[in-house]
């Protein structure tokens, strides 16, 4: 029918154009920086007030503040979406539990950096430093941890439970030694996921973790660092325009890093459909 | 147990997060009185005789989350019907793909491309209008490149949780597709289209970066999409780095933290119920 011909093609035409100008944008701070991009600028602090050297420091920085952030969410959100899908009946508590999963997920990342700056850095006395940005961001990437496990574990099949049990498994052992290896790929494909979705996290970090420059790299948990996103903020926002350049490579190295980290999410997002298919 | 101390710990973080900011936030009452507070206008925190009313940056925060949605509701919308009913399977998986992907651009990059380069187009295409590149306008515009994909993404599942004989049911009556998406797909996927809405725009309110690097950061009523604003998040991020600890500007700052906490939990409870009511 004509009517749902022209609505197809006005509602594609939006959508490709959509598309169009995400790609557009994305394409076109990967390759205005990519020219800006060598193993100096990878790999040497930045000098002469930003505008030599590289980002050799935020590189590092940004690993230092996700190992930590991993190494509390990673552990944590398993153990408790195994309580979710494995350990607990229909009942209050595993709403409860649910339901503030639900509600931290949806608070803005600037008040778990308050929060972070609160907790971590005055009352435990890390002051601004990895640790206190680090653990700011693994409480951040929780709920994301929790609701991937939570549904990769729900997707075991029953039987591979009842196979466990019946060959005289206890419970934990199935958990364990069945249940999470069979999900182990999605698992990771989750954590992958919340990476991507902290990793360009700034404004927490503003106020827990970051330093705007520095010129040796921290020798402790309890030292500031810098980072990419901080690092971007930074140029943009508060040096004048001769970084111009420093800035384009700082945002083309961090937009590869995200645009690989979810096309890795995609491609193994199939793999594992296409298991489930086959 | 390991495991529910471990689920028991999302507990304990989340009573965490509201204990921590309104214990420091509520000491701002002892200076500023809660009506000066909520309904002042003057945002003068760092002037001698300092002043903190947030009605400004409150107002910052709807004028941003209003052109947004206005921008993104739409355009997400018919993304997300062509994606649902329209496409066939290749340029559904294409145009899936990139918006996966754009949900993750970092707003630090959108900023920085508002900041860099559509503040100057703003400047060239409006030049009778426009004294400041940085404002509402470009604002929105990087925040809707992070709130589209969002809104397509979850309003096309809610077309999908349509069963499918309601929709073969209209079509075998002989209306055409168009108008079964408008009589029956969309009347049908109202709530979920709804709780769609309420995340997305929850997700806008609690944006921090874009606002604070082009939405201006001025603190007055806008009375134009072209007036710089300084929305609710703009201001923590701006001044907490800079602000004395334990100083009236410091529980000024997490009083909006607590303002902001008691959005979203308003927004993720309200599409809770929804999501709820919907599967009964």
């Amino acid at each position: 029918m004509i009517i749902d011909r022209m609505a197809k093609i006005v509602f594609g035409i939006i959508s490709y154009l959509l598309v169009t100008i995400i790609l557009l944008i994305v394409g076109f701070l990967i390759l205005s920086g990519l020219d800006d991009i060598n193993l100096e600028f990878l790999t040497s602090f930045p000098r002469n007030s930003m505008t030599e050297g590289g980002i050799w420091p935020s590189i590092l920085g940004t690993v230092y503040f996700l190992s930590i952030a991993l190494l509390f969410s990673v552990p944590v959100g398993i153990l408790a979406a195994v309580y979710l899908s494995e350990y607990s009946k229909e009942n209050r508590l595993q709403r409860l539990v649910l339901t503030a999963n639900n509600i931290l997920a949806g608070i803005p990342s600037v008040v778990f950096g308050m929060f972070g700056l609160s907790l971590f850095s005055i009352t435990f006395g890390f002051g601004t430093s990895v640790i206190a940005g680090g653990l700011t961001l693994g409480i951040m990437s929780l709920p994301y941890i929790i609701s991937n496990t939570h549904e990769s574990l729900v997707a075991v099949p029953k039987s591979y439970r009842e196979a466990s049990m019946a060959l005289g498994a206890n419970k934990a052992e199935t958990t364990f030694k069945i249940v999470i290896p069979a999900s182990s790929s999605r698992i990771l494909t989750g954590v992958i996921i919340a990476i991507g979705r902290i990793i360009g996290e700034t404004a927490p970090l503003l106020f827990t973790g970051a330093a705007f420059y520095i010129t040796r790299n921290p020798s402790s948990p309890f030292e500031p660092a810098m980072a990419l996103p901080t690092h971007i903020f930074v140029l943009s926002a508060i040096y004048p325009d001769n970084v111009t350049p420093k800035l384009e490579g700082s945002v083309s190295v961090l937009l590869i890093i995200v645009v690989a980290l979810f096309m890795s999410v995609a491609i193994r997002r199939r793999r594992e459909s296409r298991k489930m298919e086959g | 147990m390991l495991v529910t101390g471990a689920a028991l710990l999302t507990m304990v973080i989340l009573f965490g997060i509201f204990f921590f900011l309104i214990s420091d936030g509520v000491r701002v009452f002892g200076k500023i009185s809660l009506r000066e507070f909520f309904l002042s206008t003057r945002w003068y925190p760092t002037y001698e005789d300092a002043e903190f009313g947030i009605l400004a940056l409150l107002s910052g925060t709807l004028a941003v989350t209003g052109l947004t949605l206005l921008i993104s509701i739409p355009l997400g919308f018919i993304s997300a019907i062509f994606l649902a009913e329209f496409g066939n399977r290749k340029t559904h998986d294409f145009l899936k793909y990139v918006f996966e992907l754009t949900a993750g651009i970092p707003s630090v990059v959108l900023g920085s491309f508002g900041l860099k380069y559509i503040s100057k187009w703003l400047m060239d295409l409006f030049p009778m209008k426009v004294w400041t590149g940085l404002n509402i306008l470009n604002a929105s515009l990087m925040l809707s490149v992070l709130a589209i994909p969002y809104f397509v993404t979850l309003i096309e599942d809610a077309l999908k949780a349509v069963p499918v004989d309601q929709k073969e049911a209209s079509l075998a009556l002989g209306a055409n597709m168009t108008s079964t998406l408008f009589r029956v797909l969309i009347p049908q996927a109202r709530s979920g289209i709804l709780n769609a809405i309420i995340l997305g725009t929850n997700r806008i309110i609690g944006e921090t970066m874009v606002v604070l690097m082009i939405a201006g950061g001025a603190t007055m009523i806008p009375q134009s999409i072209f007036d710089p604003v300084r929305p609710l998040t703009a201001a923590i991020a701006g001044e907490m780095g800079e602000v004395e600890l334990a100083s009236t500007h410091y529980f000024a700052l997490f009083m909006i933290g607590v303002v902001l906490l008691m959005i979203s939990l308003i927004f993720t409870v309200t599409a809770m119920r929804l999501k709820r009511g919907m599967r009964r």
